[in-house]
């Protein structure tokens, strides 16, 4: 959540300085998790996707290309942990907020750049918030390669997950499962 | 007065006249004639005229001797033995006031000369009638308007090689580090031509800093000791990234780089970045640079006389691709053709030593004044790239400033 609020600053204050921060690109860089909502201790996905498509139509041999960059996914370690493998992976903290982050370089215009494993240790009613920014909050580090490196900057979309209990047709087969269990130990001493 | 003759010959053709009858009447007439031309002081024509009776009279007496009296030859004679002396003296003579009234000073054979009579400049002098002048008056540019400078505004192109255009960015010596790079506000790199600077670039053969325009006014030089990470390409680059942090300073180079076995750079070329995060103000750009070729492999190109094909995108825009051919020889000059999908044009120029200018008469039909390609031949014999920038003015596009590395 800190390094969103300064990098809204950051681009707020180049705006006002008449910096040019974006090009007319409409890459976009976006957390994408595999449910939306997870029970407790539950393990799930999120994955990095990127869609440069815009930027591919407008380079050269750009299509599938070759993409690079560095990013910093945080989160709240109270209600999740990173539990997936620490290949690449640098973590750190920023205030109360876990950080990891990593580069990437030949990834193609359009996909998933990396597959991210969490668990949810938070409790039922919970909001797992995870915030995306580009690891380099001053002149970005988004690169097409091909032909040229030529930089971009897209746009970073965050996503919330949701802790939820499990639902009741659980808890009614799980009070099932227990109640032939006790009838069938009943009978055996009987 | 013109018509009277000299009193002398006035007293012959009198006795004549008597000899003759002539009727009184016409006597007197004569008379009177005679009279107001010895009231008139003798002119110098008329003398001269005299004298040429005199001339002929004695030219005609000469062949026949009974052609004229005897008297009349012998005053002929004694008056031809005084015509020199007599002339000298009529020369000099100034008419006073009085005489220039009563004939005309200018004429003669020494009015020329007279300051009392116009020269020969009043005859160029048009008319106030507005008479037509003589033809050989009239304007003509049949001639030279500066004959003594002919030779230095009309030099022979046989003599003299043309000088070349001069260096829009100073020239790359030989052996040297060279780079150009272009220049906008912000971070991205990209902006209007008329907002886009052009400069010279430098890098570090270890890539732990850059700079631009370096030891002018308006200098960027990065921040100090950074330490590039390398990754590989599918070309026959590497890929290169710099990230520098000094206080608020922050620089960034993204580049392609070839390396040579010790490890150093030896061309790179593509994007650089350099701001304060204090003040939010940042420049950034693209560039191309490298080691320029030796004098003596400069010299080893000449004397065999080849021909170099060298291609590769431009890095503002990598939708244009570049193709340059440097024709070594004793005279090695250079062609190129710039395409993109929206433009294409051509130029072509010299090489001096590394370096290579277009010449502005041989750029394409679609490009406009104040137009510069200027590069510089980078690596070595074996290893040839180039570094150049373009600076064009495109008609129905507009003015156009990149960089771009070609290699062989």
């Amino acid at each position: 959540m800190y390094n969103r609020l300064r990098m809204a600053a950051i681009i707020f204050a180049l705006s006002l300085t008449g910096i040019q921060t974006t090009t007319a690109y409409a890459a976009s860089v976006t957390l994408v998790p595999s449910s939306a909502a997870v029970n407790v201790s539950n393990a799930f996905t999120i994955n990095l996707n990127m869609d440069t498509a815009d930027v591919a139509a407008e380079t050269p041999a750009a299509h599938p290309g070759s993409y690079a960059g560095s990013v910093i996914i945080d989160f709240d370690p109270a209600l999740v942990t990173y539990s997936g493998s620490m290949s690449g992976i640098t973590a750190g903290t920023i205030g109360s907020m876990q950080t990891i982050s990593f580069d990437f370089s030949g990834a193609p215009d359009v996909g998933t750049v990396r597959a991210l494993d969490f668990t949810a240790v938070g409790t039922v009613g919970n909001t797992i918030n995870f915030g995306l920014t580009d690891a380099d909050d001053f002149f970005g580090s988004f690169t097409s390669q091909l032909p040229t490196n030529t930089p971009f900057t897209p746009s970073f979309t965050g996503v919330d997950v949701q802790i939820i209990p499990l639902p009741a047709a659980g808890w009614l087969m799980l009070s099932g499962l227990g109640a032939i269990g006790f009838r069938v130990r009943r009978h055996r001493y009987s | 007065m013109n018509s009277c003759i000299s009193y002398k010959n006035m007293g012959k053709f009198l006795i004549n006249a008597l000899i003759r009858n002539i009727k009184m009447k016409n006597l007197l007439l004569i008379l009177f004639t005679a009279m107001a031309c010895l009231a008139s002081p003798a002119h110098a024509s008329d003398i001269v005229q005299s004298e040429r009776d005199c001339a002929e009279i004695l030219e005609q007496w000469a062949t026949d001797p009974d052609s004229a009296p005897k008297k009349l030859v012998d005053e002929c004679m004694g008056m031809m033995a005084g015509v020199t002396s007599a002339e000298d003296e009529l020369a000099n003579i100034v008419p006073s006031a009085g005489s220039q009234q009563a004939g005309d000073p200018c004429v003669g054979s020494g009015s020329a000369g007279s300051v009392h009579c116009w020269g020969p400049w009043s005859a160029l002098s048009p008319a106030a009638s507005g008479v037509t002048p003589p033809a050989d008056q009239l304007p003509s540019d049949d001639f030279e308007v500066r004959p003594e400078l002919a030779a230095l505004y009309d030099p022979d192109p046989a003599d003299d090689p043309p000088t070349p255009p001069d260096l829009l960015l100073g020239s790359c010596a030989p052996g040297t580090s060279c780079g150009f790079a272009t220049i906008v506000d912000g971070i991205t790199g990209q902006g209007p031509a008329e907002d886009t600077e052009i400069a010279i670039f430098d890098l570090a053969s270890d890539g732990s800093q850059f700079s631009l325009a370096p030891g002018e006014t308006g200098e960027i030089a990065s921040v100090g000791n950074m330490s590039p990470t390398f990754s590989n390409r599918p070309d026959e680059f590497e890929n290169m990234s710099l990230n520098g942090i000094d206080g608020n300073e922050r620089s960034r180079l993204i580049a392609r780089v070839i390396r040579d076995t010790g490890g150093d750079i030896i061309t790179a070329a593509d994007a650089w970045a350099h701001g304060n995060t204090a003040t939010s103000t940042a420049d950034s750009g693209f560039f191309t640079w490298g080691n320029s070729i030796s004098q003596t492999d400069v010299n080893a190109l000449n004397s065999s006389a080849v021909s170099a094909l060298f291609t590769g995108p431009m890095s503002a825009d990598n939708a244009t691709n570049a193709t340059v051919t440097l024709n070594f020889g004793s005279n090695p000059t250079w062609t190129g053709e710039w395409t993109n999908p929206g433009y294409s044009f051509t130029a072509a120029g010299v090489v001096t030593g590394v370096d290579f200018i277009s010449d502005p008469t041989q750029f394409s039909a679609n490009i406009g004044a104040n137009s510069f390609v200027q590069g510089a031949l980078l690596g070595d014999i074996a290893n040839k790239s180039i570094a150049h920038f373009i600076d064009v003015d495109i008609s129905g596009v507009g003015r156009i400033k990149d960089v771009g590395l070609l290699v062989e």
